[in-house]
């Protein structure tokens, strides 16, 4: 068993008052526009179901670009108008817990409108951050570094 | 710690890019060695042998732990996931996802009707 603990954070200055940004957050119509939508590296939303309110839920099932299912299961523990929200959500596929992160997001007037900061400190639960990983011995381990290697030489 | 699980690409391409280094991998690969038991198929001086051998501990692939006088080394292999780890794929979505979120908020900003807001 495994746990490994992990913080990552994304900040953006928006040209919109924090009222607008905090409506992407709530509003039950525009949230999923941006929230259940198509991302560019392939991730893809299956379905999506939302209360958002403080204490209220939210859940998705998520494919990603090896097309592996995802389900995301949120829980809104605090929302400040115009100014913070919190909640935490897991991820889990096929049944199993890969992940727990609480997430924060700070909004506040400045720069072009709005300072955002978006915080998740995340656990991983059972090698989930080595999802796709599987060691099949020195000799794939070998043939992986080939690859690489040669690769690494291409680039050059 | 943690960070030493997700290195940057680039350092592992590197740390791959000689046969030194891969030998010690491979070697690594059959389990825990000692630097010494390391260093001794390889025919060069040991502040040489080292220097390939931090190159490996800063591409994530290989770290060291002294046990008494002996520094052994243990193979990290998850480090050739470096580029897809759950947690970069997490960070990139949320990346994409915010700009996505940006770009709506901008767009409904110009359409409300005018106010004053400094």
């Amino acid at each position: 068993m495994s746990t490994e603990f992990e913080t990552f954070d994304v900040t953006r200055e928006i040209a919109a008052a924090p009222e607008t940004v905090y409506r992407l957050w709530t509003d039950p119509e525009l949230k999923p526009q941006w929230f259940a939508w198509d991302t560019p590296d392939g991730w893809h939303t299956d379905s999506y179901t939302a209360d958002l309110v403080e204490g209220g839920t939210e859940r998705a099932v998520f494919r990603n670009a090896q097309a592996s299912q995802f389900t995301y299961a949120a829980r809104l523990i605090q929302l400040r108008p115009n100014a913070r929200l919190i909640y935490s959500y897991t991820m889990a596929s096929q049944d199993q817990m890969i992940s727990a992160s609480l997430s924060t997001v700070t909004l506040a007037a400045g720069g072009k409108g709005t300072r955002l900061i978006y915080t998740e400190q995340i656990v991983f639960l059972d090698e989930g951050d080595r999802l796709e990983y599987r060691l099949a011995g020195t000799e794939d381990l070998l043939n992986r570094m080939e690859r690489h290697a040669e690769a690494a030489h291409a680039d050059v | 710690m943690a960070n030493q699980s997700h290195p940057n690409l680039d350092t592992v391409f590197q740390a791959l890019a000689d046969p030194t280094r891969r030998a010690v991998i491979a070697q690594l690969g059959e389990g825990p060695a000692a630097v010494k038991e390391l260093a001794a198929p390889h025919d060069m001086a040991l502040p040489s042998f080292l220097k390939h051998l931090d190159m490996l501990e800063r591409s994530g692939l290989v770290r060291s732990q002294k046990t008494g006088r002996v520094r052994v080394c243990t193979l990290h292999p998850e480090a050739f996931q470096a580029a897809d780890t759950w947690l970069d794929q997490q960070r990139r979505l949320w990346t994409a996802r915010i700009d996505r979120m940006a770009t709506l908020a901008e767009a409904l900003e110009r359409d409300r009707p005018e106010r004053t807001h400094k």
